[in-house]
């Protein structure tokens, strides 16, 4: 059985339409129009046990609301969730031991104590022994560094020092399901590459299930081998990014640098490819686009060095950013 | 036995809560004095009030000076008191809604309606033990305080009195899940409190009609129960009598407060973030 189950969930929120100005705020006194936001719309999935599961979509689209859910802190209006066999917004305190969850953008610290308060609350809390808790410091000192900030104000910290330390608390009580909501959001590269191995750390030797919103896809590149993308409360693609990749982006580019000028039509006629084009605003490069299907970038190659003499030749591979835009675009068709 | 722990356990969860509200009011010394100033001068302001009232020995609804001069101390330290629950907990409610605050709480395997309580039992604490004593220290020198007849009794009257208020300031911050904003209702219910419960004038010294509508309400239950036993105008029976009802008012606030909470954490709708 899948540790975290999904089956045809959806939330809609009911929203007060308020009327703009001065007319409309005496109109919305006494008269009120309401209007229902699908915020998930008849979703299913499942995840197994050990999964780092990448789930992104652009804002709005109807991830935190899952997120949430799953979390047990919002009420789905239809289908049924399971996380570890409980259904979380029934049995909430049951569900949040066996949890740990990072909102990025928000602490799970409290504010007006030292980082070293706050984890022997939470290790109370949650009934973490002793020499577990030791333990379990040790750990997070070595990979994510939190050791000089034990006793700062949480309120003090930097944002990197921040999000380190609420990583360490969800963590505290070795849950075997995490949500990362946004985990790197606005932190410098050393610092989330620092959580990412963190991260990838904590799952390979505990078989920590995850799931990870974020709309870093360098995060889900690095740590997913799965992702959902939901767009407008619908799931619009589950699977392996990387193969998409391959799949979709067909577009592939060769850029091509000259030492002299050439007549763009003379070329176009010679290589017989589908588009070719000068970039920028010399006519010394030129840009040639190509569906990998049909031609090989090899033979274009070859075709260019018959023909020409280039200083220099680039192949521009899709990104992982370009396929989930493709993606995007493609439902919004 | 085994239940017995657990409950510990859980209990001294709750009371670091308790201590870290406790804690944080220590560290704001500017305002400590600010408060207190502020409601001594109250305190003198009304004392001046029944000095002129009741010159020459007059009473009221048999209250002489005397007992006023008492009277308005303790109801004045009882402000205190209001102004944490109404602060600590509908408005810090209503805070947590907003700032998403709630959220992370929520996401903790403790009760969030126990959580808040003992915050805010933290806070009075802090509010009893400095300000409360401070204040009546030197009302003490300065005026005259009489000890309270039966300091055990009124003790725990005044912590049963503490429990209805924390249910009645529960129900008004969990009005914010529904109407987003409770500032009008939070003042209207504040305002009902220090008029009705006993902290501006007795209530007997309102029109009889009225005393007999309070009756049935349980605003008197929070400070005037606890006032009355403090002066010393219940006897044995009456006494007995206002503690069960006030356990009763405490009970069933506190239980409203839950379910409610129940559903309205189904009802909770927070978009984006």
């Amino acid at each position: 059985m899948a540790l975290i189950a999904v089956e045809n969930l959806t939330k809609s929120y009911k929203t007060f339409k308020r009327k703009e100005g001065l007319k409309g705020a005496f109109i919305n006194l006494f008269k009120r129009e309401y209007e229902f936001v699908q915020a998930v719309d008849n979703i299913s999935f499942h995840v197994e046990s050990g999964e780092i599961l990448g789930y992104i979509g652009p804002n709005g689209a109807g991830k935190s609301t899952t997120i949430k859910i799953l979390t047990g802190i919002l009420t789905p209006t239809a289908g049924e969730v399971a996380v570890n066999g409980l259904v979380p917004y029934k049995r909430r305190q049951q569900h949040v031991k066996n949890i740990g969850v990072v909102f990025g953008q928000r602490t799970q610290l409290w504010w007006d104590i030292a980082v070293i308060e706050a984890f022997t609350l939470l290790r109370d809390i949650y009934e973490v022994s002793k020499t577990d808790f030791q333990a379990q410091l040790k750990k997070f000192d070595e990979v994510l560094g939190i050791g000089p900030l034990l006793h700062i104000p949480v309120r003090k910290l930097s944002l990197g020092q921040r999000v380190r330390c609420d990583i360490a608390a969800s963590l505290l009580h070795n849950p075997p399901v995490v949500f990362l909501d946004e985990p790197t959001i606005g932190l410098d590269v050393a610092v989330k590459s620092n959580i990412r191995e963190f991260i990838k750390e904590m799952n390979a030797s505990l078989g920590t299930t995850m799931i990870l919103t974020t709309h870093d896809l360098s995060d889900i590149e690095y740590l997913c081998q799965r992702s959902l993308i939901i767009d407008q409360g619908k799931i619009i693609f589950d699977g392996d990014l990387q193969q998409a990749k391959d799949e979709l982006a067909r577009q592939r580019k060769i850029q091509v640098d000259l030492y002299e000028r050439v007549d763009i039509d003379s070329i176009r006629d010679q290589l017989k490819v589908a588009e070719l084009e000068f970039a920028g605003q010399n006519d010394y490069s030129l840009t040639i686009s190509f569906n990998k299907d049909e031609i090989s970038a090899i033979d274009i190659i070859q075709k260019i060095l018959d023909l020409l003499h280039p200083r220099d030749i680039k192949i521009e591979e899709p990104t992982i950013e370009t396929v989930v835009k493709e993606i995007y675009e493609k439902r919004s068709l | 036995m085994v239940y017995l722990r657990k409950f510990w356990t859980r209990f001294r969860i709750y009371t670091r809560f308790s201590k870290i509200r406790f804690i944080d009011r220590l560290s704001y010394r500017a305002h400590f004095f600010l408060v207190l100033t502020e409601y001594l001068l109250i305190i003198i302001v009304n004392y001046f009030l029944w000095k002129a009232i009741l010159a020459d020995g007059r009473t009221i609804r048999g209250y002489a000076l005397e007992d006023m001069v008492t009277y308005v101390a303790v109801a004045g330290v009882f402000r205190f008191i209001i102004n944490e629950l109404s602060g600590g907990i509908s408005r810090e409610m209503s805070g947590q809604y907003h700032s998403g605050e709630l959220i992370m709480n929520l996401l903790k395997p403790v009760s969030y309606q126990l959580y808040i309580y003992f915050r805010a039992f933290g806070g009075i604490l802090f509010q009893m033990l400095f300000r409360g004593a401070t204040v009546l220290t030197i009302w003490a020198l300065l005026v005259g305080l009489t000890p309270p007849d039966s300091a055990a009794t009124f003790i725990v009257s005044l912590a049963l009195g503490i429990l209805i208020y924390a249910g009645i300031a529960f129900l008004v911050g969990l009005t914010t899940f529904h109407i987003e904003n409770n500032a009008g209702v939070l003042f209207a219910t504040t305002a009902s409190i220090e008029l009705l419960s006993g902290t501006l004038i007795p209530l007997v010294m309102f029109p009889g009609w009225v005393v007999s509508i309070l009756d049935y309400l349980p605003f008197k239950m929070i400070f005037y129960i606890p006032i009355q036993i403090y002066l010393g105008q219940l006897g044995v029976q009456e006494i007995v009598s206002a503690l069960i009802v006030q356990a009763i008012w405490a009970f069933i606030l506190s239980i409203a407060g839950f379910l409610l909470f129940k559903t309205s954490v189904r009802k909770l709708t927070i978009q984006g973030g």
